[in-house]
C-alpha cells in the first residue's frame, strides 16, 4: 500500500461516501502524511446553481456506478467528481501537506489511519467553488471490524498492530493490506475463513493462490485488515491481458495454470468462489490465481474457467464485463442477499425470508419503489399522493386517460354468475385507525353533560370558574411544606408523638400487653367535610349507604388482591364514613373502639365489635376463629338501640373528647326532628272541658222508608196498581187455564202447593186449527231451498257425497227434503217418530244448509273434475249392491255430438257455434275490425278476466255467512224454545213469518230491464270508451 | 320426391326427454329442442356433428350446441319462435309463459308469474296476432289466456275458460283467414275456434282428447292428433273429416305426440308409442292417400338408463316414444327432425 502514494499523484482519493438519503458526500483524500476531508453539501452550493447541478451530475454518474448501472445512461465519467471536488484545494494541500524532504520515509500503517486530518466544507460563492474549513473538526476512528473471537485461529494469532511500525517484523517484505470498512462483518468473516481453511490445508507453498500472512487488529481488537502477500502483477489481471499479439501458446499456458490450481484446489476441498478474470493476476508471463472469497460451489467453480477460457480465446464481451469495477453489480447483490438470505445472521440456521420478492434486510430501497402501507397490508396511498411526475397520470383512476365516466351497466342480471368474486369493500378498508376509533366512538350514546342536572352551572365555564382559577393554589400549600420541614409525613396526624404498641395488621390486639410500645405519630384527623345535597332523598336519608358500603368489608374482600384499588377505596372512604356516622348518631361504635382510623366500618361485627364495650351491653364476646370470616356474614347489620349508642361518650370529630362538662350533641336535624315528635305529647283534654257546640238530635232520620218495606206496607195488588197507572188490562186467563189437569198436578206436586187453580185445559187461538190447516201451517215453515240448488245437492250425494253417512234415517230424511224441494217427489218430509216439532223444523233448516254448501261445486274446484259416465254408473252399482239407500241418478245424457264423433260423423253434427266476444284490444292486436256484437264501451280486462281470476271458493262466501247466521239463530231458538207458549202465540207467528220475497230466477230485472239511453252511458262512461286501448 | 329418411345428424345434450322441438323461423337454421331437465337448447344441425366419443356422458360439442336458455324451474313443454327469430316463448311446468331474447339467453319478460297466470302447467304456446304481438297459452287448467307482448300489463287480455279440461295444444294459422282463429285442442275431446274476426266460437267434437293440432298451409284443414291412435285432417269450414290417419303398428293412447304435416304438406309425421327398445319410430302416411309411406326407426340412445318402474310397480320395458317431430321452414323445407323420450334430437334429410 506504500507505494500508492509514491507512485500516484500528489494526492489519493482513498474514499468516497455519499449517501443514500440525500445528496451529501464526502471525500477522503491522503495526501503525505495529511489527510483531508472534503465534504459536499448542495446547500453550500445554493448560490451557484450551475455548480450545484455539475455536482449533482456528478454524484449521479458515482450512484449508476455504485449500482452497477449501464454507464451509457450518464455522460459523465464518476472519477471526475474527485478532480472537480479536489481542483479548488489543490493549494491548500501544498501548503498544509508539503511535499517531504525525505523521499525515503517510511510511511507506515500507523501513520495512514492515524495522521493528522483536516476537513473542508465545499461552498461556492461567485460561481467559484471555495473550501471551507471546519473549525469544528471530526473525530476520525479507523474503520474495523470486530469479529467473533472464534473466527481467528490460534495459527492466525498475529501480534497486533504495533504503534512503532520499526517493531514489524513483516518490514522487509512487501504484502497487500486489504482493509475493510466499518460494518463489513460477514465479507470479513467469510474471508478469514477461507483463508483460514488455506493456511490449514495442505497445499504445497507453489500452488498459485494468494495467502494470508496476517491480520490487522486495533487497540480494541476489532480487525481492520488483512495482510496479504504481494503478487506483483502491475495491475495486470486475466480480464486486461490478453489481446491480438498473445501467442496462443501463452494463454493456453494461463488456461492451464488456472485449471492445474483448480484442480489442486478442489483436491483439498477448496472452492474458489469467484471465478473469473478479474480475480487472476498475471505476473510476467505466469498465471496466479489471486483469490479473494472462496465462497460458492464447485460446479461454479468448475463454470468458471471455461467462461475464463472463453475469455481468454475469444476475447468475448463475457457477462462480467459489466463488473469490470470488481465490484460486485447491483443484480449480483441483490441476488447474493437472496440467496444469503438474512445476512446478519452468524449463528444458527437463518430463517427463510418472509417472502421471497420482498428483501428484508433493510437495504436501501429507491424512493420510487417504496410504498406506504398499514397494518393490514393496504396501499396507504394512491394516485397523486404517490408523487413522482407520473402522478396523475398512470395512478389516476382507472386508466391513463384518467377519470372517464363510463356508460352504466346494470349487473343485475350477472348477480348470479359465476365468476370471481370482486371483494366486497367495506368502509373500514378505507379507514385508518384514527377513522375506526372516531366511527366507533360516534356509535356510543352518551348524555349531553349539562342534561343529567338541569340548571346545572358544570358546562358554563365562566360562572364555574372565573375567580376560583385565579385563587386556587397549584401543587402543595405553605402550610404542607412548613409541616413536611418540621417532619411531618402525608397521612400522618398533627401533633406530638404517641406512645402506643405497633399496629401491624391494622388490628389492635387487646390482650398482648406485653407486647413493646413505640412512638407513633398521632392519627390523622380528618376534615370536616360538608357534603352538598345533591340527590332528592329526605333529609338525613341515606338509603344507598346502608344497600352498598363502600368502604364495608364485602367490598374489601372483593377487591383485596389489589392494593391500589383499596388505597383509592382509603381516600375516598373516609368523607363518606364520616358523613354517615354523624348521621346515624354512632350507632353501634363505642369509645373504646373508635380508633378514628379511615377504613372503621359501621357494620363490621369482626373481632373489634367484639370489642365492643357498651354500657348495658351484654355482647357475646364471640371471636371469629380466624381472619377469613364469611364476609356476608360480617356485613350483616347489627341493630343497637339509639338509647344505648347515644348515652356513651363520643368524641368530637377531631377524635378528641369534648370538653370538661360538655356532652356532645347527639343530634343533628333528622334526629332531632324524630325526638321532637316523640318528646311532645298531644295535649291533654281537661276534664271538666266542654266544647260549646253541641251535637245535632239524630230524630229527622226516623221519617226514611226504604222502598222495600214501603213496598211490603202497601196493600195494593197488580191489578190495583195497573189501574193506578192506567195500564191495559192483561186477558183475563193465567197460565193454569191452558194447562191440562195432568200437568197441572205434576206442577202441584212439584212445587208442593195445593192451593193452584184448576186447570182448563183450553186450546189457544192460534192452535185451535183443523188438521188441514195444521199441517199446511206446518209445510209452510219448512225452510225452502232452490230447486236447482237441491237438485245439485241430489246429484251430488248420487256421486257419494252426501252428509249424514253416520246416521242412515238422518240421511233419508235428508234426501226426502231434498227430493221435495226440488219438486221430483210430492212427498213432503216428515219428522222422525217422537221428534218434537220445533226439532224437526231445527233438522230441516239444518238440511237447508246443507244443500246450500254440498250443492255442486263451482269454479276452479269444477274444473278438476270432469263428470265421467262411466265411474258415476260403476259407482251407483257397487252402492246398489251394498245396499245403499242411495238412489239412482237419472243416467247422463250423452252428447249427441260425442255419439256422432264416435261414429265419425263428424260435420254438422259434431259442430256446434255460439257467439264469442273478443276484447277490443284483441282485436286490434289481430289487426281485425272488432265484431259488430261487441260492446264498444266494454274493458277488455275487467270484462273478462275478473271473474275468471278471482279465486274461486269451494263453498261460497254467501252460503258460509247464511250457515253461520243460521247457526246463531238456531242457537237463540234452542234456549228459548222451551218458553211455555202464551196465548199471545198467533201474533208471535205473524211476526216470525219472514216476508216472502218472490224471486223469478229465470229473469234479472237488473240485467234484463231496459237499457238507459246511450247519452247516459256517455255522460258517465264516455271518457273510458276512447282510452282503453292506451294500455 | 322420396322422403327424406336419411339420418343427418343427432343433437346431443338433453338429460330428460326432449318435449318441445321448434325449427326458428325461415330460413330455419336452427333447432330449439325443450327438455324435462328444464333447458331449452339451441342448436345450429348443419355444422359438423362432434366425432363419434365412445363415452356418452362426454359433454356436448360446441360445434352443434350453440346456446342453452336455463330459467326454467320446471320441464319445458312448448316452444314458439317469433317471425323475426329475436325472440321465442317458452311454457312448462312453471305456470308461466316465458319470452326469450334470444341472442342474450335471458327472459324478457314472464307473463302470468303474478296472480293473473294459469294455475296450473302450460302444456301449449304460440305467438299470434299481427307482429307476434300476442301469445296464446293454452294450460293445463283448462283455460286459454292470450297475453300482450306490447304492453306492460301482467293481466291477459283474454281468458277463454270454455274447454271443460286441460287445454293440449292451441294453434293459430297462417294465411286464407287463419290467422284470425285461435284453435285450442282439449282433453275434453273438442277442437274450439275461435273466429275474431266473426266472433263467434265453433266447437267440434273429436270425441278423443286431442294432443296436436295443425293446419295445412291453405287453412282450410286441420291436423288433429287424438289418443284414440288417430290423426284426422278435418275440414275446417264445415267441421267434416277428410282423411283419417292411422295404422295396425301404430298407436297413439297415451302420451302427447305432435304430428305434423311434412314435405309440402305430402306426408303426415307422427311419433309411435307402439316401440320397444332403444330405437324410436316415425310413422309418415302419404296426405292425400292415407296409407303409411315410411317407417323411419329413429336411433335412440344406447345409455342404460335408470330402470323404469312403472306404475303397475313392475319394472317397464324401455321405450323410446317420439313426441315431437318439426319440419323445417314450417313444412316446406328439406329436413326435419324429432326427439323422444331418450333426449336425442335427431335430423333428418336428403341424402
Amino acid at each position: 500500500m506504500d507505494n500508492d502514494l509514491e507512485t500516484a499523484e500528489a494526492y489519493v482519493v482513498s474514499n468516497h461516501l455519499f449517501s443514500v438519503n440525500d445528496d451529501n458526500s464526502e471525500l477522503e483524500i491522503h495526501r503525505y502524511n495529511k489527510r483531508f476531508y472534503i465534504i459536499i453539501r448542495p446547500g453550500n452550493l445554493e448560490q451557484s446553481p450551475a455548480i450545484k447541478n455539475e455536482y449533482l451530475r456528478y454524484l449521479n454518474a458515482q450512484r449508476a456506478d455504485a449500482d452497477g448501472d449501464v454507464q451509457s445512461e450518464c455522460s459523465v465519467d464518476p472519477e471526475d467528481i474527485y478532480d472537480w471536488a479536489v481542483k479548488p484545494c489543490l493549494s491548500l494541500f501544498k501548503e498544509l501537506s508539503p511535499e517531504p524532504k525525505q523521499q525515503t520515509a517510511k510511511i507506515s500503517l500507523y501513520d495512514y489511519y492515524h495522521a493528522e486530518t483536516f476537513y473542508y466544507h465545499l461552498h461556492a460563492a461567485n460561481d467559484k467553488l471555495t473550501p471551507v474549513t471546519n473549525p469544528k473538526g471530526e473525530s476520525f476512528l479507523p474503520p474495523a471490524v470486530e469479529l467473533a473471537p472464534d473466527v481467528f485461529h490460534p495459527a492466525l494469532s498475529f501480534p497486533r498492530q504495533s504503534r512503532d511500525p520499526r517493531q514489524s517484523e513483516w518490514e522487509r517484505s512487501q504484502m497487500l493490506f486489504k482493509p475493510y470498512s466499518n460494518g463489513d462483518t460477514n465479507g470479513a468473516t467469510r474471508e478469514v475463513a477461507s483463508y483460514r481453511k488455506t493456511t490449514e490445508s495442505n497445499l504445497t507453498p507453489d500452488v498459485r493462490i494468494c495467502r494470508l500472512d496476517g491480520v490487522v487488529k486495533d487497540e480494541w481488537d476489532r480487525l481492520m485488515g488483512l495482510l496479504l502477500n504481494y503478487i506483483d502483477c502491475d495491475h495486470v489481471t486475466l480480464a486486461c491481458a490478453p489481446d491480438e499479439e498473445t501467442p496462443d501458446s501463452l494463454k493456453q499456458k494461463w488456461v492451464n495454470q488456472i485449471k492445474e490450481t483448480l484442480a489442486q484446489l478442489h483436491d483439498e476441498g477448496l472452492v474458489w468462489g469467484d471465478a473469473k478474470p478479474e480475480n487472476v493476476l498475471i505476473t510476467e508471463g505466469d498465471g496466479s490465481v489471486g483469490d479473494k472469497e472462496k465462497a460458492g460451489t464447485v460446479e461454479g467453480d468448475l463454470q468458471g474457467p471455461e467462461n475464463i477460457i472463453k475469455y481468454v480465446f475469444e476475447g468475448k464481451e463475457a457477462p462480467y464485463a459489466v463488473a469490470m469495477s470488481g465490484k460486485r453489480s447491483r443484480a449480483i447483490y441483490e441476488a447474493d442477499l437472496q440467496a444469503q438470505q438474512s445476512p446478519f445472521v452468524a449463528y444458527g440456521t437463518p430463517l427463510p425470508p418472509l417472502d421471497p420478492d420482498v428483501r428484508d434486510d433493510g437495504s436501501y430501497v429507491p424512493v420510487w419503489k417504496q410504498e406506504v402501507r398499514d397494518e393490514r397490508g393496504l396501499k396507504r396511498l394512491h394516485g397523486a399522493f404517490t408523487g413522482g411526475f407520473s402522478a396523475g397520470y398512470f395512478n389516476t383512476v382507472g386508466s391513463k386517460e384518467g377519470w372517464t365516466p363510463s356508460t352504466f351497466v346494470s349487473s343485475r342480471t350477472n348477480r348470479t354468475k359465476e365468476g370471481p368474486k370482486i371483494p366486497e369493500q367495506r368502509p373500514e378498508d378505507f379507514m385508518d385507525e384514527e377513522d375506526i376509533a372516531d366511527a366507533s366512538e360516534a356509535q356510543r350514546v352518551q348524555m349531553a353533560e349539562g342534561f343529567s342536572g338541569l340548571g346545572s352551572t358544570q358546562d358554563d365555564s365562566t360562572r364555574r370558574g372565573a375567580y376560583i382559577d385565579v385563587f386556587r393554589i397549584e401543587g402543595e400549600t405553605i402550610g404542607v411544606k412548613l409541616l413536611r420541614r418540621m417532619g411531618w409525613k402525608e397521612g400522618q396526624g398533627i401533633g406530638p408523638k404517641v406512645r402506643r404498641k405497633a399496629r401491624l395488621d391494622a388490628l389492635e390486639r387487646p390482650g398482648d400487653e406485653k407486647e413493646p410500645t413505640h412512638l407513633f405519630a398521632p392519627e390523622n384527623t380528618r376534615m370536616i367535610s360538608f357534603v352538598k345535597k345533591s340527590d332528592h332523598k329526605g333529609l338525613g336519608l341515606e338509603g344507598q349507604a346502608k344497600l352498598s358500603p363502600i368502604n364495608g368489608l364485602g367490598s374489601e374482600t372483593v377487591k383485596s388482591d389489589d392494593d391500589e384499588e383499596e388505597g383509592h377505596l382509603d381516600l375516598v372512604g373516609p368523607k363518606k364514613g364520616k358523613k354517615k356516622k354523624a348521621v346515624r348518631g354512632g350507632i353501634g361504635i363505642g369509645i373504646l373502639n373508635d380508633t378514628g382510623s379511615d377504613d372503621e366500618d359501621p357494620y363490621e361485627i369482626g373481632p373489634r365489635i367484639s370489642y365492643n364495650r357498651v354500657i348495658g351491653g351484654e355482647k357475646k364476646k364471640k371471636k371469629p376463629a380466624n381472619g377469613s370470616v364469611n364476609p356476608l356474614l360480617k356485613s350483616k347489620p347489627v341493630f343497637i338501640s339509639r338509647k344505648k349508642a347515644s348515652s356513651g361518650l363520643r368524641k368530637c370529630h377531631d377524635g378528641r373528647l369534648p370538653l370538661d362538662g360538655f356532652i356532645l350533641s347527639s343530634s343533628d336535624e333528622f334526629s332531632s326532628l324524630i325526638q321532637a315528635s316523640t318528646r311532645y305529647a298531644a295535649p291533654e283534654i281537661p276534664k271538666d272541658w266542654k266544647s260549646s257546640k253541641q251535637p245535632k238530635s239524630n230524630a229527622s232520620s226516623a221519617a226514611y222508608l226504604s222502598p222495600a218495606e214501603a213496598a211490603k206496607a202497601s196493600s195494593l195488588d197488580p191489578k190495583s196498581r195497573a189501574a193506578i197507572l192506567g195500564e191495559a188490562a192483561l186477558p183475563g186467563k193465567s197460565v193454569f187455564d191452558f194447562l191440562s189437569p195432568a200437568a197441572r198436578d205434576r206442577l202441584a206436586s212439584a212445587s208442593g202447593k195445593g192451593n193452584l187453580p184448576p186447570a182448563l185445559g183450553e186450546i189457544p187461538k192460534g192452535y185451535n186449527l183443523s188438521e188441514e190447516d195444521r199441517r199446511k201451517e206446518l209445510l209452510s215453515q219448512i225452510p225452502q231451498v232452490d230447486p236447482s240448488t237441491a237438485l245439485a245437492a241430489l246429484t251430488r250425494g248420487a256421486s257419494g257425497f252426501m252428509p249424514y253417512a253416520e246416521d242412515e234415517a238422518k240421511r233419508t230424511r235428508y234426501r226426502t227434503y231434498l227430493e221435495n224441494q226440488a219438486g221430483t217427489s210430492p212427498v213432503p218430509p216428515s219428522p222422525a217418530p217422537a221428534m218434537s216439532r220445533e226439532d224437526w223444523l231445527k233438522e230441516l233448516r239444518e238440511f237447508a244448509n246443507c244443500a246450500q254448501i254440498f250443492k255442486p261445486m263451482s269454479g276452479m274446484m269444477a274444473t278438476r273434475f270432469t263428470s265421467s259416465t262411466k265411474t258415476t254408473m260403476s259407482g251407483t252399482v257397487g252402492s246398489d249392491a251394498g245396499g245403499s239407500l242411495l238412489s239412482k241418478p237419472e243416467p247422463k245424457i250423452e252428447d249427441p255430438a260425442e255419439q256422432a264423433a264416435k261414429v265419425g260423423m263428424y260435420g254438422p253434427l259434431t259442430r256446434s257455434s255460439k257467439d264469442w266476444f273478443p276484447s277490443r284490444l284483441l282485436c286490434k292486436r289481430f289487426n281485425v275490425k272488432p265484431p259488430a256484437h261487441v260492446q264498444p264501451g266494454a274493458t277488455e280486462h275487467d270484462e273478462s278476466a275478473a271473474p275468471t281470476n278471482a279465486a274461486p271458493d269451494l263453498v261460497s262466501k254467501e252460503a258460509i255467512s247464511e250457515m253461520m247466521a243460521g247457526v246463531n239463530w238456531n242457537g237463540g231458538m234452542a234456549g228459548g224454545a222451551s218458553v211455555i207458549k202464551t196465548e199471545s202465540r198467533d201474533e208471535d207467528e205473524d211476526e216470525v213469518k219472514p216476508e216472502v220475497v218472490v224471486v223469478d230466477t229465470e229473469r234479472n230485472e237488473a240485467l234484463e230491464g231496459e237499457r238507459a239511453g246511450e247519452a247516459v252511458f256517455n255522460a258517465i262512461f264516455g271518457d273510458d270508451s276512447d282510452d282503453d286501448d292506451d294500455d | 320426391m322420396a322422403f327424406p329418411s336419411k339420418p343427418l345428424t343427432q343433437l346431443h345434450g338433453s338429460n330428460g326427454p326432449v318435449h318441445a322441438l321448434a325449427y326458428s323461423s325461415s330460413p330455419s337454421t336452427y333447432i330449439l329442442a325443450g327438455s324435462a331437465d328444464r333447458c331449452i337448447r339451441l342448436y345450429n344441425p348443419s355444422r359438423p356433428a362432434p366425432e363419434t366419443t365412445s363415452n356418452p356422458l362426454d359433454p356436448p360439442r360446441a360445434t352443434q350446441l350453440i346456446k342453452t336458455y336455463t330459467a326454467h324451474g320446471y320441464e319445458v313443454l312448448d316452444i314458439s319462435v317469433a317471425q323475426d327469430n329475436a325472440t321465442f316463448a317458452s311454457v312448462g311446468g312453471d305456470r308461466s309463459v316465458f319470452l326469450w331474447d334470444v341472442a342474450r339467453g335471458q327472459t324478457i319478460r314472464r307473463f302470468g308469474q303474478h296472480n293473473h297466470g294459469h294455475n296450473a302447467r302450460v302444456n301449449s304456446v304460440t305467438f299470434a296476432g299481427v307482429g307476434d304481438s300476442v301469445l296464446i297459452s293454452g294450460s293445463f287448467d283448462a283455460t286459454v289466456r292470450i297475453w300482450d307482448v306490447k304492453s306492460q300489463n301482467s293481466k291477459p287480455v283474454v281468458v277463454l275458460d270454455d274447454a271443460k279440461d286441460s287445454i293440449s295444444c292451441v294453434l293459430v294459422g297462417t294465411g286464407w283467414g287463419g290467422e284470425h282463429e285461435i284453435l285450442t285442442g282439449s282433453v275434453d275431446g273438442r277442437v274450439r275456434c275461435y273466429d275474431i274476426r266473426m266472433g263467434r266460437l265453433h266447437t267440434d267434437v273429436i270425441g278423443a282428447s286431442v294432443t296436436s293440432l295443425q293446419r295445412t298451409r291453405d287453412g282450410k284443414g286441420v291436423l288433429v292428433g287424438a289418443l284414440d291412435s288417430t290423426i284426422r285432417l278435418m275440414d275446417r269450414d264445415g267441421g267434416g273429416l277428410l282423411k283419417a290417419y292411422k295404422a295396425d303398428t301404430w298407436k297413439n293412447s297415451e302420451f302427447r305426440l305432435r304430428s305434423t304435416f311434412g314435405g309440402n304438406e305430402r306426408w303426415v309425421l307422427c311419433g309411435n308409442e307402439n316401440v320397444n327398445g332403444d330405437d324410436g319410430e316415425v310413422v309418415v302416411w302419404d296426405t292425400l292417400t292415407g296409407n303409411i309411406a315410411e317407417k323411419i326407426r329413429v336411433a335412440g340412445s344406447k345409455a342404460e338408463g335408470k330402470k323404469k318402474i312403472g306404475r303397475d310397480g313392475k319394472e317397464r320395458e324401455k321405450q323410446n316414444v317420439i313426441s315431437c317431430v318439426a319440419w323445417k321452414e314450417n313444412g316446406r323445407g328439406d329436413q326435419w327432425c324429432c326427439a323422444g323420450i331418450d333426449g336425442l334430437v335427431t335430423v333428418f334429410g336428403f341424402a
